[in-house]
């Protein structure tokens, strides 16, 4: 089956084709146009008598007479030269017989000036001019070459028609192709920055061509990609609530035996922070789930300082546990306007982590200042004195379950902190990188719009 | 005794709990939908009910408002839904707590204790509300800045009420007009902006301090609570 001939390939090849088909009637009407305004003032100068005007100026004032009358610019009329050949085919004026005129004019005109001493006289063609000494001339009248763009302002003119047709074409392209292309891509863009309900304009849909059919190819894939995300994170939610409740009936089973008949204090401890921990497990997929689909809801203007003092205060027994000092350098007067209780699971993971790797009688410092470079931009940085992350991996840090050795899982956390860090920081406008500390550790920066 | 009404469908876990609250000195039935919770609730009238959200039929927030429609019974829900607390906190209204499953069982008989004791005591109403030296009398529709009456109009102080019932919140211009005037943000999108100039110049004038009503670019109002 062949491909049905497309609009938009048919559009493409009728502008071009209009755009060539302009330009060369184009060139044909000036070339005709000249052409037949210089054919016409030939016509006309054979009809006169300036074979007999050549004549008389040479009986008049000799061969110089009539070289200047032939050479003169405005003598003769436009579109007309004239020669004045002597019998070897030599010019008056000196120029040279175009080429093309040579061998006609050898054959049928100079023989009659030559007059040699033979029975035949070919037809002569040209009048023939007698200078006062006897010596014979032939006087030649042709059409001056057909020049088209012999005039600087014909050129000029052309030139500019021709670029302005080109124009014309170029933008009526531009605009069927770069406005729908331009269209479609501010949508693809917002797609892929997770304005996952993003759709191509109607306008762009109702084509009925290759453009329509991509917009709407685009539009069944941003569905089906809108589906799969949305099944994915009921998936998620069914199965957090399906693998929660028989985590309570552990609980319960477990608080229910522990009543009956105590278990031995090391097992019972293991197991309940084991429960604890799948339970934290399964309340970070479903954070990180709802992350990535839903906006904040909650906002409020939160002073970077206080908020930041309360949560090392929190994090401070912890630390302490494992001698690791914390320290808060906050400037004073920064404001951010975030949903509290997800800003706070951000710095509390980054936190967290950053004090299970600081070795012990370390300190993990926490500053807070505004950028220098922008003042709407709030910097905080966590660093820690830890082994750090190798360069190569610094970006993955903040991937899900990015395990970096096998040693580092220390049986604590879920593996989806630092992506749940991430996901919180940008769903307010932030950013997080991670960076290698001097002399040793990561430093963890945190940008946030300032409130104003 | 205290008797508890459990209300779960989840068998296993609602007859495991009954007995471990059974061993705390509770006296618990159990029933697994909200139609036999409102039935057993008239025939027993239980001290407290513990309710799961996600139960078949009417679910736990409809069996938890046709409750409060009838008795005064103090309720813990307990939610399996995930993580979002604000949503839930916001559905929890009526309840006077919630308890996320899984939990520890040691943890919701606290909580039990918790309720039965708070609910014994009289909850003081609160009758005004403020910051620094302002006060505003919710029943009277009065506001006073250190005991002298501010003169706002009634929209103005309906909207110092939602910002000083939110303080903190960072309230969208649409947000404050819909809470405030009552209707949405619509063509007269600058109203809620002159009513909010008046009445900070309003306050101002009155020497009202402790608070400022801040706009904030991009995101909307908020009262600002200064810290001591």
């Amino acid at each position: 089956m062949t491909p049905r001939p497309s609009p938009l390939y048919l559009r493409m090849a009728l502008y071009i084709g209009a755009a060539i088909a302009g330009f060369v009637l184009l060139g044909l009407a000036s070339l005709v146009l000249v052409a037949s305004k210089q054919l016409e003032s030939y016509l006309e100068a054979r009809e006169g008598n300036l074979g007999r005007d050549a004549a008389q100026v040479l009986a008049s004032g000799g061969r110089p007479a009539l070289r200047q009358w032939m050479t003169t610019p405005g003598t003769l009329p436009d579109g007309v030269t004239v020669y004045v050949l002597d019998g070897e085919g030599r010019d008056l004026g000196g120029r040279d017989l175009p080429p093309q005129y040579v061998r006609f004019v050898d054959r049928f005109v100079l023989g009659a000036v030559r007059d040699e001493d033979d029975n035949f006289r070919p037809i002569r063609l040209a009048p023939l001019l007698v200078a006062p000494d006897g010596q014979r001339y032939a006087f030649l009248l042709l059409p001056e070459r057909i020049a088209p763009w012999g005039s600087p302002a014909a050129l000029a003119a052309l030139t500019i028609a021709a670029l302005i047709v080109i124009a014309v074409v170029a933008a009526l392209i531009a605009r069927a192709f770069g406005r729908p292309i331009g269209d479609l891509q501010s949508v693809v863009r917002a797609l892929s920055n997770g304005q996952i309900s993003s759709r191509a304009p109607a306008e762009l849909t109702a084509r009925r061509d290759e453009l329509g059919e991509l917009a709407r190819d685009f539009d069944a894939m941003a569905m089906q990609i809108e589906n799969l995300l949305a099944s994915r994170q009921q998936l998620m939610r069914d199965m957090s609530h399906e693998l929660r409740s028989p985590l309570a009936r552990l609980q319960a089973a477990i608080a229910l035996a522990e009543r009956k008949h105590p278990l031995p204090p090391a097992e019972h401890g293991r197991i309940v922070a084991e429960l604890d921990r799948m339970n934290q497990a399964i309340g970070d997929v479903l954070r990180l789930t709802r992350l990535e689909s839903e906006p904040i809801r909650s906002k409020h203007l939160l002073k970077l300082d206080v908020f930041l003092s309360d949560l090392v205060t929190d994090e401070r027994d912890e630390a302490t546990t494992r001698e690791v000092g914390l320290v808060l350098e906050s400037a004073t007067s920064l404001e951010v306007v975030a949903d509290p209780q997800l800003l706070r699971s951000g710095f509390e993971n980054v936190l967290r982590n950053a004090i299970r790797y600081a070795p012990a009688r370390s300190v993990v410092d926490v500053n807070t200042h505004r950028d220098p470079g922008n003042e709407k931009t709030i910097v905080v940085t966590i660093e820690d004195r830890g082994p750090g992350v190798p360069p190569e991996m610094l970006e993955r840090i903040f991937e899900p379950y990015t395990r970096l050795s096998a040693d580092a899982d220390d049986g604590q956390g879920s593996g989806l902190g630092l992506a749940i860090a991430r996901r919180v920081f940008e769903a307010h406008g932030g950013r997080i990188t991670a960076e290698v500390a001097e002399p040793c550790g990561l430093r963890v920066r945190i940008l946030l719009p300032a409130a104003c | 005794m205290t008797s508890l009404l459990l209300v779960d469908d989840d068998r296993a876990l609602a007859s495991m709990l009954g007995e471990y609250l059974a061993l705390q000195g509770f006296e618990v039935s159990s029933v697994s939908s909200g139609e036999d919770a409102l039935a057993s609730c008239q025939s027993q009238s239980p001290d407290l009910i513990v309710l799961d959200v996600g139960l078949p039929g009417i679910d736990g927030f409809e069996t938890l408002s046709r409750l409060r429609a009838e008795y005064a019974v103090p309720v813990i829900m307990l939610t399996a839904r995930g993580e979002d607390s604000d949503r839930i906190a916001g559905l929890m209204a009526g309840a006077d707590d919630y308890l996320p499953k899984p939990f520890n069982p040691l943890e919701l008989a606290a909580r039990i204790r918790a309720v039965l004791k708070r609910s014994t005591t009289v909850p003081a109403v609160t009758a005004t509300i403020g910051f620094g030296n302002l006060e505003l009398h919710i029943k009277r529709r009065e506001v006073q800045v250190e005991g002298r009456l501010v003169a706002l109009t009634a929209t103005e102080l309906r909207i110092l009420e939602v910002l000083l019932n939110r303080k903190g919140e960072v309230l969208s211009r649409a947000e404050l007009t819909e809470a405030a005037v009552g209707r949405p943000l619509e063509a007269y999108d600058r109203s809620v902006d002159t009513l909010v100039s008046k009445l900070r110049r309003k306050l101002g004038e009155a020497g009202a301090r402790g608070a400022e009503i801040r706009s904030l670019r991009g995101h909307g109002y908020v009262l600002d609570i200064a810290r001591p």
